[in-house]
């Protein structure tokens, strides 16, 4: 038993020391690209359901029909002109501007 | 001299793998983080790019839509940009983009062939392209052929009689065919009774609407007064029949009438008076709104009948007709004004006439005359169809 020990080989404190030293230095330097990456993948996933979410939120005012403010614009191209009037949605929500205008329907 | 055993070189290389792996790791988590926040600005820019899309298709149906604008004579037709200002909140058509533009929309009308029931038919496509950043959407509109009254269910075509008893499709041309087209769409024994109604915003009647379609139909037909009502804004008739055939102690009353009314909502047909310059003859009221219809080539009369009984069996008889004589003639007439064989049967008997009987109703506003020049065919209507987004 006691001649195995000695055969035993092993990592002096100093080799131990220098390795941490090494690793931290390497988690260092990669942490804050990995922390800042994985952050903005969150951000990204809470962007794309915000923007499910706001998308939804103006369909359903397209829907309603009679949602949204009257508005006329007068319409030019060649040969051809005239005002279209109907109804003008516009929805401002974490940060994006989304725009529509729309004919209600008849029926 | 080594300076490095073997323990040595094995921790290098360990340290160094580990810079490998994480240097891999970290710029392999930062391009997709980047990859994702260019995917969400994509969307963001699709998203608004979409909605403006759509936007710019409904303005352009929007004019095109309306009879009383000006269309161009040649297709394709490409309109002016038109930009979004977000600062001024409205868009606008100018030459050069407004310093705040969100997006500009680019709005091509075009003609576009597609098969249908075995042809080639020619549908009007309103192609609306908007651009946001890098993002471009396409929304398209396009028309589809007119529907049938017989698609909605009111009549047969392969009988031409009524079922239901009223149809409403108040944004639409509808079009009355039977198959063959010269069978008479008709009150028979299976028809409602009391008010049947049909509301479309046009009506075409390629079919004649003959209310009676003979004594042996009218034999086993609905009784009592029927009123057949026409709500739209232009009605196209070819061929019209009225019947009255008045009751007796054992034998119903058969009196068809039509009824010619605007459909509802607001704003429907003309006032009178911005039509008051375009009658021919007679008078309009000038707060009364009003709706066309014009009768084709086909006849139009109303059809008198009596019962002869013999041992309480009643036999149907043909009394007279009257021609209408309102074929290839074009009128306003007033929200709610009865053809009425009845009263035109009572005004004949008073002396009058089938032409003082329509003199009558253009004098008091009910049936008034068109200008020729102010009269539309049909070929004006079928342009008027409506629009579904195809994609």
């Amino acid at each position: 038993m006691k001649s195995r020990l000695k055969a035993e080989s092993g990592f002096t404190l100093i080799e131990v020391v220098v390795a941490i030293v090494i690793i931290t230095a390497l988690v260092a330097t990669f942490a804050p690209l990995i922390v800042s990456s994985v952050e903005r993948i969150q951000w990204a996933g809470r962007r794309t359901q915000e923007l499910y979410a706001i998308r939804s939120a103006m369909e359903k005012e397209v829907a309603a029909g009679n949602a949204g403010e009257t508005y006329s614009i007068a319409i030019e191209g060649q040969a051809f002109a005239g005002t279209a009037v109907g109804k003008l949605v516009r929805l401002e929500e974490e940060g994006i501007e989304l725009v529509t205008f729309f004919i209600p329907l008849e029926f | 001299m080594r300076l490095l055993d073997e323990s040595g070189m094995m921790a290098i290389g360990v340290a160094l793998m580990l810079t490998v792996v994480l240097a891999l790791f970290g710029g392999a988590l930062w391009q997709y983080s980047m990859a994702e926040l260019k995917r969400v600005e994509s969307t963001e820019q699709d998203l608004q790019a979409l909605f403006l899309a759509r936007a710019g298709a409904e303005m352009v149906m929007g004019v095109w839509m309306d009879p009383l604008q000006r269309r161009p004579a040649e297709l394709p037709m490409k309109l002016d940009p038109i930009y979004y200002s977000s600062a001024a909140g409205k868009f606008v058509q100018t030459e050069e983009p407004p310093a705040d533009c969100l997006g500009v929309i680019e709005v091509t009308v075009k003609i576009e062939e597609y098969p249908f029931e075995g042809k080639l038919m020619e549908a009007t496509v309103i192609e609306s392209v908007a651009t946001v950043g890098s993002a471009t959407r396409t929304a398209r509109l396009m028309t589809y052929p007119h529907r049938y009254g017989h698609d909605l269910g009111w009549y047969s075509d392969q009988t031409g009689q009524i079922y239901q008893p009223t149809r409403s499709v108040p944004g639409e041309l509808i079009v009355m065919r039977t198959d063959p087209p010269q069978t008479g769409i008709h009150i028979g024994e299976n028809s409602p009774t009391g008010t049947i109604r049909f509301e479309a915003r046009h009506l075409v009647f390629d079919s004649p609407l003959h209310l009676g379609n003979g004594s042996s139909n009218l034999r086993n037909s609905r009784s009592g007064t029927i009123d057949v009502a026409l709500m739209a804004e232009v009605i196209f008739l070819d061929g019209l029949e009225l019947v009255y055939l008045p009751g007796t102690i054992s034998n119903p009353t058969k009196h068809y009438r039509i009824e010619l009314g605007l459909p509802s909502g607001e704003d429907r047909g003309q006032l009178g008076s911005e039509i008051k310059d375009k009658i021919a003859a007679g008078s309009v009221v000038n707060n009364a709104r009003y709706g066309e219809v014009y009768f084709g080539s086909g006849d139009t009369r109303a059809e008198y009948y009596y019962w002869f009984a013999i041992f309480e069996i009643g036999f149907i008889i043909h009394d007279y007709t009257s021609n209408l004589d309102l074929s290839n003639k074009g009128f306003y007439f007033r929200d709610g004004v009865k053809l009425d064989p009845k009263t035109i049967h009572a005004h004949i008997k008073n002396g009058g006439s089938i032409a003082s009987y329509f003199t009558q109703l253009a004098n008091t506003g009910l049936l008034v005359p068109i200008l020729e020049d102010e009269q539309l065919n049909r070929e004006d209507l079928e342009n008027i169809q409506p629009f579904f987004w195809s994609q």
